[in-house]
This record gives C-alpha cells, sequence and structure tokens, in this order.
C-alpha cells in the first residue's frame, strides 16, 4: 500500500515538470475533440468513441491537477520565502530592502491571482458532457467588465477600445469570454515590452463576431506561436514564454469551447489576437 | 471623537480579519470581530453595530442562514465579503437583503468605498435633489440631464433608469430589482429590454461605452453608477 503511494507519488514529481503549459495543451486539443463531438452528436456513439472520451477528460483532469502542483508552487514559494525573510531579519533589513520584500510577495500574489482565476475558468468547462453554459450578452457589457478589472489591476495601463455602434448581442459564458480577453491583455502588458495603449477591437460581422486585441511592441516568438497552433505541449519552453503561453493556450481553450477560432500573429509593430465567437445558438443539447 | 463608527465583522480567517480590521481601524472605524457565525448573531443583537461585513464561507453555519437571520430583526447594512465568483450567489444575497457585496481577493480601497457608500445609504442623507459626478449631473426635481453642461434627451423609461441608478449611485442594483422599480411587480423575468435600455443610455451619456465613466456593468449581477460628488 505504501509502496504503492510512494510510486504514484514519484510519478506526480516526474510528471511535473511539464507543469500548466502541458496541462492546458491537453485541455485546448480536448476543446477541439468537444468541437468535433458536437458536429457528430446525432451519430450513435459507440462504446468505444465514449470510452476515448471518457479517457480525454480525465487525462485533462489528471494533467490539471499535476499543473496546480507545479504552478502554483513557484509563486508560493516566493510569497513563503519572502516573508519569512521579512519575519527573521526585520531588525536588520533596511528600509529599501524591506520594501523590495513585500513587494515581491504583492507581485507573487498579483501572479498567483492570475493562475487560479484560469484555473476557475478551467474547472468551467472541465466537464466535457456539458459545453459551455452560455447567456445572450451584450458585448461591449462583458468587454467593458474585463476592461475595468485591468483598470484596477493595473491603474496605468491603457486600453483603447472600439466597438460597433450598434448594439452586439452574443451567447457566452461572459466569465469566460471576461477571462479571454484578460489574459491577452495581461500578456500585452506583460511581455509587449511596450508602454503604448493596446487596442481592443470589435468587428460585428454576418455569422460571427471578431475581437482583436492588437499591442505595439516587441511581437511574440514565432516557436511560441506555432505551438499554440498545433496545440502541441513543448516542455522546452521556458520561464517567460511558459507563463506567456499558459493564457494563451487557455485563451484558445475557451474559444474553442465557444465554438469559436483563435489566432496569434505579428503585426509589422508588435503581435495581435484574433478571435471569433459565432452568433446564434450553438447549444449541443 | 467617542462615536466611532463599529462594524462587526463575521469571518472565520484570523489573518483575513487581522488584516480588515488595521485596514478599518486605520479609516477611523472601531471592529469587533466573530470567528462564527453564531457568535455574529450573538454580537450583531448586543453591538447593534453601524454595519455588518459578512463572510459567505463560515465553518457553522450558511453565510445565506446568517443573513436570513439578520434581516428578521434588523436593517443594518450588510455587506457580503465572498470568496465565490458565481453570479446566483451574489444576487441570491443581493435578493436576501444584503446591501452589497465584494468578492476576495479585492483591493482595500474598493472595500472601504464600499463601507462608506452603505453607510451612507443607511443614513439615509443620500437623496440629495441633484446628482453630480464628473461631467454628469442630474437635477431630480426637474428632471433634467446634463453633460458638459449640455442638456441630454433621454426617454421617459431611460431617464427613470437612470435616475434610479443614480439614487443609489455607489451600490450595484440586480437586474431583478431594477425591473420591479421601473416595470412593476409583474415585470417579465426576461431582462433583455433592461440591457438594451442601458445599452442605448451609454450611447448618450459615455463617450466610450466600451470603457463607461458613468454606469459600470457586474455581468450577470446588474448595474452599479459612479458615486454621486453631492453625496
Amino acid at each position: 500500500m505504501r509502496k504503492k503511494q510512494l510510486d504514484s507519488l514519484h510519478h506526480v514529481k516526474h510528471s511535473a515538470r511539464g507543469g500548466l503549459y502541458t496541462a492546458l495543451c491537453a485541455t485546448a486539443a480536448a476543446g477541439g475533440i468537444l468541437v468535433s463531438r458536437h458536429l457528430s452528436r446525432k451519430a450513435d456513439r459507440t462504446h468505444s468513441e465514449r470510452m476515448q472520451q471518457e479517457t480525454a477528460s480525465e487525462k485533462i483532469h489528471e494533467s490539471l491537477m499535476r499543473a496546480v502542483s507545479h504552478d502554483l508552487r513557484t509563486p508560493l514559494s516566493g510569497i513563503m520565502g519572502n516573508s519569512l525573510l521579512y519575519l527573521e531579519n526585520h531588525e536588520t533589513l533596511n528600509q529599501e530592502e524591506r520594501l523590495q520584500l513585500v513587494s515581491h510577495i504583492h507581485e507573487d500574489s498579483g501572479w498567483l491571482i492570475n493562475i487560479v482565476e484560469n484555473l476557475l475558468a478551467m474547472t468551467r468547462i472541465r466537464d466535457m458532457d456539458s459545453t459551455v453554459r452560455t447567456r445572450e450578452e451584450i458585448v461591449e457589457e462583458v468587454l467593458g467588465e474585463a476592461l475595468q478589472k485591468m483598470k484596477m489591476r493595473h491603474p496605468g495601463f491603457e486600453v483603447h477600445a472600439v466597438i460597433p455602434d450598434q448594439i452586439v448581442m452574443l451567447p457566452m459564458d461572459a466569465l469566460l469570454i471576461e477571462q479571454v480577453l484578460i489574459n491577452l491583455l495581461e500578456n500585452a502588458l506583460r511581455h509587449s515590452g511596450s508602454r503604448e495603449p493596446v487596442d481592443v477591437i470589435v468587428e460585428d460581422g454576418e455569422s460571427q463576431v471578431t475581437f482583436i486585441v492588437r499591442d505595439y511592441g516587441c511581437g511574440i516568438r514565432e516557436e511560441a506561436l506555432s505551438h499554440l497552433s498545433r496545440n502541441a505541449p513543448d516542455t522546452t519552453l521556458s520561464g517567460v514564454h511558459r507563463k506567456y503561453c499558459i493564457g494563451l493556450v487557455i485563451c484558445k481553450a475557451i474559444v474553442s469551447a465557444h465554438h469559436g477560432s483563435f489566432t496569434g500573429r505579428n503585426h509589422s509593430h508588435g503581435a495581435e489576437f484574433i478571435f471569433t465567437l459565432p452568433k446564434g445558438a450553438f447549444d449541443v443539447k | 471623537m467617542n462615536a466611532r463608527i463599529r462594524i462587526l465583522l463575521i469571518e472565520d480567517n484570523k489573518n483575513t480579519c487581522s488584516f480588515i480590521s488595521a485596514l478599518l481601524d486605520k479609516n477611523g472605524y472601531t471592529t469587533t470581530t466573530a470567528l462564527t457565525g453564531r457568535e455574529g448573531l450573538s454580537l450583531a443583537a448586543s453591538l447593534c453595530p453601524n454595519l455588518i461585513l459578512l463572510d459567505m464561507g463560515l465553518p457553522d453555519m450558511d453565510g445565506f442562514q446568517v443573513l436570513e437571520q439578520l434581516r428578521g430583526w434588523s436593517h443594518v447594512p450588510i455587506l457580503i465579503v465572498s470568496a465565490c465568483d458565481e453570479e446566483q450567489e451574489k444576487v441570491a444575497a443581493l435578493d436576501l437583503g444584503a446591501d452589497d457585496y465584494i468578492t476576495k481577493p479585492f483591493y482595500p480601497n474598493e472595500l472601504t468605498a464600499r463601507i462608506r457608500t452603505a453607510l451612507r445609504h443607511s443614513r439615509g442623507n443620500a437623496h440629495s435633489q441633484v446628482y453630480k459626478a464628473l461631467d454628469l449631473e442630474i437635477d431630480f426635481d426637474k428632471r433634467i440631464l446634463r453633460l458638459e453642461g449640455r442638456r441630454v434627451h433621454l426617454t421617459q423609461i431611460e431617464y427613470q433608469l437612470l435616475s434610479l441608478l443614480a439614487e443609489n449611485a455607489g451600490r450595484v442594483l440586480t437586474y431583478n430589482t431594477i425591473l420591479r422599480r421601473i416595470w412593476g411587480p409583474y415585470a417579465e423575468e426576461n431582462n433583455q429590454i433592461l440591457r438594451v435600455n442601458m445599452a442605448n443610455i451609454r450611447r448618450k451619456i459615455e463617450q466610450n461605452p466600451a470603457q463607461p465613466q458613468y454606469v459600470f456593468t457586474e455581468v450577470g449581477v446588474g448595474y452599479r453608477m459612479l458615486e454621486n460628488e453631492n453625496g
């Protein structure tokens, strides 16, 4: 019994290297499964198909659990370490050092909030049998709330939003789409290396609505883009680039679960991410 | 200053209690903490606080139960502090009589702003004759709306909607509350008509409807209008 536990512990520890990124790539891939499943819903599912889906769902759950143990621990250990350092040395530290420790704790907790929000978002689409719960939303209200949250978290961060004159209504899970917008804006803020205002543009089309988040920074690395488009987990990406991908992979999973498309590319002065959401109900039931 | 405003904090996490107490103390409030629902209920009765901060995840009782029992005999403003981001929970708490809610993790100034708003509304002097914030002015007597000094024309319904939000400036009003107040008790459950009216108002008063300055959306819950500077 004990041996088995140790073995599984070892397994978890060993496979945690892929971390959140791997887990979410798997989830994004499953987003694809969800779409194709929707199309073939009417056909009777065979026993083996069902088995396959259950395995896919289990896999995602499993990798998510591994992810929790990996990517949450990094900021947590920062908080633990810095606060302990403060507690044990506060008398000998000078003002500046103390401020630095506390600001690192603050930074790490900000990042932690980010990861937790994303994990919570994932649990909302994890259940592969019910797709996302959608409701008709007014696009500007969802975008407005996302921008409001960003303003709270990053007071100096400027966004320039352009929306159609007419009122646009779309079926969506508003909290999830907000998360997509926030992830894209957070990415622009953290990784574009630029303080230029970020554009968010909403375009109303015949059968879909297009959202564009465009920054004017250094662009994103081609490898990161190609991993994203293949849904291929790549554990060779490290540090900053891995974090960059986590947000994007979650975006892709959420948009896929809404039966929309998600792409990223570099334009002449930075990076832009484009996603579409279909108009009209797509409820599988 | 011996009449400091008393706040009862019902929250089971000691660290959160100490953080909130320190924050409130710094803002001139006196805080008493209760670590369980039962303790909270008895302190609410014996202390008669000016405001209650209620965490929904208590060890001994459901937060909704505490809220319900408090509302059974008291009109004291109750602010929900919740770790849950589900819209249904927020709406349910507001419908049960909570004055407002704040979701963890929150910013210190968010909490103190909510407290100030709730206290002001409870004192009953929130109803000034004029709403003013930034460049927007509403004269409730004359039923006139001015933006940057210029009159803006609203339809009857739009005016009722906006003035209702302005009278309650700073706190969230749920879709249901607004529907009942404007369209009457037999209003349809469907909030589409309300939201379309709001979208039209935004186009009349906001520079950019996607980045509003006056009326904020709490998706799935309702609307909150910017604080009244005349409050």
